[in-house]
Formats: structure tokens, C-alpha cells, sequence
């Protein structure tokens, strides 16, 4: 085997991990709150429930599972098992719900554009002036 | 554990009244634990029931592994409904079958809960008791790290409450803070695990005017619970005719500590527990101690737990074990995970009345939903 063929059979697992995009933390354009990434973290947990400024807050997921892996690991430093894990602890003893999940990036834009007190992630190559990015990972 | 009163009526009322009207905000969740075991080696004895050697995996609901394999011991099935009733309030109802007890379905959640603010939520209905850090989630596998919260140190023979709490969950600083307080009582007649596993008979356990409160800190990768109840026991026991009132309004006190580390890969779990009886001169004490590694979706675990008794007016009889477990998770698929666990229990009992010593092999799959 040639040296160029051995390191291209190498190089195959790498190349073929998932590629991350970027993922934009958005809010609705009125919401003036500006948000830490461990904000962010918090409302996503449920361990607080309104933005920092005040207002209540509405987090929503996004079942797009590239977006979604990228904003479980970065922002919130666990992988989907350990999400489902924590979750579990509090649905079934009475102490928080998780976000709810929509579909695909455009549903949860859809929904922030639409809900003053909305907070979400998309794909950053999807944002567009119907919300405002408040962090960019 | 098995009735409901009427606070627990109330909420499942509430819920099948409004249930019909409004039956899109209704909310299913469940959880399935699936395991087997069988114990590999121990002392042989026919100690009540049970044909020895065996290992009492689960207490309060009594499940005891033997030489034979079974999925019974510990198979548990959980579904809980929760509806919205207005945006501050909702009812939650939460059925749960336990192998170990012929899979009859038992009522072990039914509550209202009522959002004040942003940070307080008052509850009130049927409810476990959340003494220890796993008690409230206990029959949730899904959510340990092992097949089950260690036995030495939840071993107790009531689980619920039936009363109101109010809960907390804030930001102090950089430090989230969940805290609970709570009031109520349970009464149980026949209770599974005193009846069969510590009298042989027939034992009515009350535990009533529970209060207690907790205060949970998570900074991050570091999470410390400290944790205080105090309530008064009556306990009837019908060993004799007319049955003999072997505990009559005796107070006794609950404190705990618990520290657990998420560091990187590194995960850390402890606790630490005492009942104390001041006016029995009888005193317990619970240990855990456990350490593992997040290798991907695997996390083996070494740990250790223990229990010990303190008793004035009966030292030669006291209960004394530990554990020692070795464990693995394989989380498969987001919201399953397979496992398996290796326990080696040892039983100091003074008089050797209890179980005896056992080596358990069990293994399953926990899933949410």
C-alpha cells in the first residue's frame, strides 16, 4: 500500500464526522435582554425561568440533530443521554418540564419571530431579521 | 404506599374531571426498567420468606434476588400524566407497577401544582418524600448512574407523603439553587418491606407530622444537597393477639449531606445519612461513596455503601452491612441505557438474624419516554 493510500484510509473518520455548523441563540427582535452562555444554559435547564433583565422566558429545542448536538455539547457541556437523564429527574418528581421541541430550524424561527418571550437555536446560516442572534457558537 | 388519601383523591378528581374538557394539554410520560439477576454465591438459610442466599435489592418495595434468575426483583414500569389547567396550574397523576409486587398498580404520585411566581411553586397531594438525594426519583433507573440507588441506604420503609411543599429554584450569583420544604403524613397498613423483611408479621407503620426541607446548590461541575425531616412513628405490629403497639408517637430526627462531582469524564457520587430515635437511644447511619469515568456513552462505576445501627437497649442485636458494587452503564441510544452490576454484600448483623452475606449479578435496559 502506498503511503498517499494509507494516510487518504486514515484521514476516512475524520472526514466523515459530522461537520458542525454554527448555531445562533436567537430571541424574538423585541426582547432587549442581552444573555452570557451560561444564561443561556440556565434557561435551557429550567434552573432559572425568566431572563436576567426580568420577563418570563419560553425556551424552545430544535430536533434538526446537527444543531442540536452542537448546542447540547457547547452550551450545555452534556451529550443527549445526559440530558435525558437530568430531564427525567425533574419530570418525574414534580420540579420542571423541558423546552419543547420543534421540528426543524425554520419552525423555531417561526416560533421566536412569533413569541415575544421565546428563546431558541438554529442553524446561524438560517437567521434572518424576523430574530435577533443574541450568541453565536 | 398503597392509598390514597384525600388530598391524593382530590388532585386524581381534579385530573379526570378537567381530563375530557381539555385533553389536548395532557402530557404522557413514562419510564421502563427491565432487569434480571440472580445471586452468584452467599449464605444459605430460609430467612422469612426467602430462600437464601439472596440479596434485597429494593427495600421498600421488596425486591430479592435469589440463586434463581428473575426479571420480577426489579422490573418497574412508571407512567405519569400531566395536564395544564390554567398556566400556573396543573395536575399531575403518576402510575407505578413494581415486579416485586406482582406488577399491581399503585398510585405513587398524585398532586396540584401552582405556580406563584417565576421561582415558587406550591404542590399538594400524594407525593414521595424526597429525603434522600435519589428518593424522589428512585424508581426512575433512567436517571442513575447504576441499576438502583444502594439499599444500604435506601432501606426505608416509608416513601411517601401525603401533604403540601413548596418549592424553590433560583440563581444565587453564580450558583444555581433548588430548595423544598415540605409537610405531611403517611400511613401504611401492612407495610411491604417491616412486614416481610423485618417482623414476619403483619406491621401497620405511620409516620406522621413529616417536616422537612432541603436546599440543593449546583455551581457547575460541583452539586452539595444538605437535607433535614423530623416526624413522629406508630407502629403496630400483629405478632400477638390483640396486636402489640410496639412504637407510639416517637419522634425521630432525619439529617443528610450529599456532595456529587461532574468534572470532565470524572464523576463523583456521596451520601450521607442519620435517623436518630433520642427517646429509642437507636441510631442509624447510611454511607455512599462512588467513583466513575464518562468513557463515550460507557460509565464504569466502583462503589461503596453502608448502613449501621446504633441501639442502647439491644447492642447485641444491631444491623450492619455494606456493599460493594461494580457497575456499567452503555447509554445505547439517547433514552435508553443498558446495565450491568456486580454487588458484594456483607452482612455484620450482631446475633446473625439477617440476611447474610450474597454476590448478585443483574443486568437490564432503562428507558424514558
Amino acid at each position: 500500500m502506498k503511503a498517499q493510500t494509507l494516510i487518504r484510509w486514515m484521514l476516512v473518520p475524520c472526514l466523515s464526522l459530522p461537520v458542525f455548523a454554527d448555531v445562533a441563540v436567537i430571541t424574538h427582535p423585541s426582547n432587549a435582554t442581552s444573555l452570557t452562555a451560561d444564561d443561556v444554559q440556565r434557561l435551557f435547564l429550567g434552573k432559572n425561568k425568566s431572563f436576567p433583565g426580568g420577563g418570563e422566558a419560553t425556551p424552545v429545542s430544535n430536533k434538526n440533530d446537527a444543531v442540536r448536538e452542537q448546542f447540547n455539547q457547547v452550551l450545555l457541556g452534556k451529550n443527549e443521554s445526559q440530558i435525558k437523564a437530568y430531564w427525567s429527574q425533574l419530570v418525574f418528581t414534580g420540579k420542571g418540564t423541558p423546552p419543547k421541541e420543534l421540528d426543524s430550524d425554520d419552525a423555531v424561527k417561526q416560533f421566536v419571530a412569533n413569541n415575544p418571550t421565546a428563546i431558541g437555536y438554529i442553524d446561524a446560516a438560517k437567521v434572518d431579521g424576523s430574530v435577533k442572534v443574541v450568541l453565536k457558537q | 404506599m398503597k392509598g390514597v388519601n384525600w388530598l391524593g383523591s382530590a388532585a386524581l378528581a381534579a385530573l379526570s374531571l378537567i381530563a375530557p374538557v381539555s385533553a389536548n394539554d395532557v402530557h404522557f410520560n413514562g419510564f421502563v426498567s427491565v432487569i434480571g439477576g440472580k445471586v452468584l454465591d452467599g449464605r444459605e438459610q430460609q430467612y422469612g420468606e426467602f430462600t437464601c442466599p439472596c440479596f434485597i435489592a429494593d427495600y421498600p418495595f421488596v425486591g430479592v434476588y435469589s440463586e434463581d434468575w428473575t426479571f420480577d426483583a426489579e422490573t418497574t414500569l412508571g407512567l405519569q400524566a400531566n395536564m395544564t389547567i390554567t398556566d400556573r396550574l396543573s395536575a399531575t397523576a403518576q402510575l407505578v407497577s413494581h415486579g416485586s409486587l406482582g406488577y399491581n398498580i399503585n398510585i405513587d404520585w398524585a398532586y396540584l401544582s401552582y405556580n406563584l411566581d417565576d421561582r415558587f411553586t406550591l404542590q399538594a397531594g400524594r407525593k414521595r418524600a424526597p429525603l434522600f438525594y435519589y428518593s424522589d426519583f428512585f424508581d426512575v433507573g433512567y436517571a442513575l448512574p447504576w441499576i438502583r440507588a444502594p439499599g444500604d441506604l435506601y432501606g426505608w420503609q416509608i416513601v411517601s407523603y401525603e401533604g403540601a411543599n413548596l418549592l424553590y429554584t433560583g440563581t444565587w450569583g453564580a450558583v444555581n439553587v433548588t430548595a423544598n420544604v415540605w409537610y405531611g403524613s403517611d400511613e401504611d397498613k401492612n407495610n411491604e418491606e417491616l412486614s416481610r423483611i423485618y417482623y414476619l408479621a403483619q406491621v401497620d407503620e405511620t409516620w406522621k407530622d413529616q417536616i422537612g426541607v432541603y436546599f440543593d446548590f449546583n455551581y457547575d461541575w460541583l452539586t452539595l444537597r444538605v437535607v433535614y425531616m423530623q416526624n413522629k412513628v406508630d407502629r403496630l405490629i400483629y405478632d400477638e393477639v390483640p396486636p402489640r403497639q410496639r412504637l407510639q408517637d416517637v419522634k425521630q430526627k432525619f439529617a443528610g449531606v450529599t456532595l456529587n462531582i461532574d468534572w470532565q469524564n470524572l464523576v463523583f457520587r456521596s451520601e450521607y445519612n442519620t435517623f436518630d430515635r433520642p427517646s429509642e437511644d437507636n441510631t442509624y447511619y447510611a454511607s455512599l461513596v462512588g467513583v466513575g469515568y464518562r468513557l463515550g456513552d460507557w460509565l464504569p462505576m466502583i462503589s461503596y455503601s453502608e448502613f449501621e445501627e446504633e441501639a442502647g437497649l439491644w447492642p447485641d442485636e444491631v444491623e450492619l452491612h455494606e456493599t460493594m458494587s461494580f457497575s456499567l452503564r452503555w447509554d445505547f441510544t439517547p433514552s435508553a441505557a443498558f446495565k450491568l452490576q456486580y454487588d458484594d454484600f456483607v452482612d455484620n448483623t450482631r446475633g446473625d438474624w439477617f440476611v447474610g452475606d450474597s454476590e448478585t449479578l443483574s443486568l437490564g435496559i432503562d428507558v424514558v419516554f
